[in-house]
């Protein structure tokens, strides 16, 4: 991955979240953090440096908003206030199907899917360049996999219109790699 | 590596065994398994990432401002029926069990709401993607 010159796209699969906000919580006191608490923090900072713009999947929004009624309310809220929900986008249904037929898990082939057809709130982008996950069972089947989804992905896109014949497939690597090139 | 990362055999215990192979015994293995030449290794992590003091300090601060500057009590409820006393006393681990029980029991209740509630976002036209440049 190059040093890009704007904020990298990431999307954090739901236990990034997670540990983001067990880390967030830990700072209305002083326990110490675990390491994968302080990787999902450091995700935070680049973010509000600007290197990183860091999107959620709907329902990690979802989760997270059924738990802020009753558990560690500032923590998610203070989440939410840094990280933006990545909407799902025309065709991911349908890529999230091929995924699948790939033996791709219902919960990966919709996360996958959203990193590739997923849009901002005002649709302004599309796709992410980066899956953050601590998932390494996700990572190394997608890594072993890449040139079989490849060639079934430049197969569906072919058909497609503007612009989502130009949505792109993501990176999808633990969070401290993706952070390495970006800090 | 973090402790997050699970595999399907007991990696580390098959680690331990072949430490205490001899030469000729680990020799006999890689002709078992020849793969074992091609595969790179990962590299293991040098420094665990930490975010900057200044990072810290400044989540402190917003996070206490948004208590209303009232700092928490361990007697508040928290998670998993325990307070923040009763949690922050558990070991890491059981920390953890109860995080991962809570988060799956929120995701089962709103999983049927989100399948229900599924619609496309609208995308622009010239909607930018990601890792390039705005077309002309």
């Amino acid at each position: 991955m190059s040093i890009p010159s704007s904020p990298t796209h990431l999307l954090l699969d739901k236990n990034v979240a997670r540990k983001s906000v067990s880390g967030l919580d830990k700072m209305t006191e002083v326990f110490p953090l675990s390491d994968t608490e302080s990787i999902a923090l450091c995700i935070l900072e680049q973010a509000a440096k600007g290197k990183t713009r860091p999107f959620i999947a709907p329902e990690s929004l979802h989760i997270l908003l059924s738990l802020e009624r009753t558990v560690a309310s500032h923590s998610i809220r203070s989440f939410l206030d840094q990280v933006e929900v990545l909407y799902r986008g025309r065709y991911l249904k349908r890529w999230a199907r091929r995924l699948r037929r790939m033996n791709f898990t219902r919960e990966d082939a919709k996360l996958l899917s959203l990193a590739t057809f997923g849009t901002d709130e005002a649709g302004e982008i599309l796709s992410v360049s980066v899956i953050v996950t601590f998932d390494q069972r996700l990572i190394s089947k997608y890594a072993h996999e890449l040139a079989v989804i490849r060639g079934q992905f430049e197969a569906m896109m072919a058909g497609l219109e503007p612009p989502f014949c130009y949505a792109r497939l993501p990176e999808v690597i633990l969070p401290q790699k993706a952070l390495g090139p970006i800090q | 590596m973090t402790e997050e990362i699970k595999y399907r055999i007991p990696i580390e215990r098959v680690a331990r065994i072949i430490r205490e192979m001899s030469a000729e015994e680990k020799r006999y293995l890689v002709y078992l398994v020849p793969e074992l030449r091609e595969v790179e290794p990962l590299k293991p992590a040098e420094q665990p990432l930490r975010p900057s003091k200044e990072f810290l300090a400044q989540l402190r601060q917003e996070m206490l401002e948004a208590r209303g500057g009232v700092p928490p009590s361990d007697d508040e409820p928290f998670i998993g029926g325990l307070t923040r006393g009763e949690f922050y006393r558990l070991p890491e681990e059981e920390q953890e069990a109860i995080w991962d029980e809570v988060w799956a029991q929120a995701e089962a209740e709103v999983e049927k709401s989100i399948e229900a509630d599924y619609r496309e976002h609208p995308v622009k036209p010239d909607a930018l993607i990601a890792g390039q440049k705005r077309r002309p």
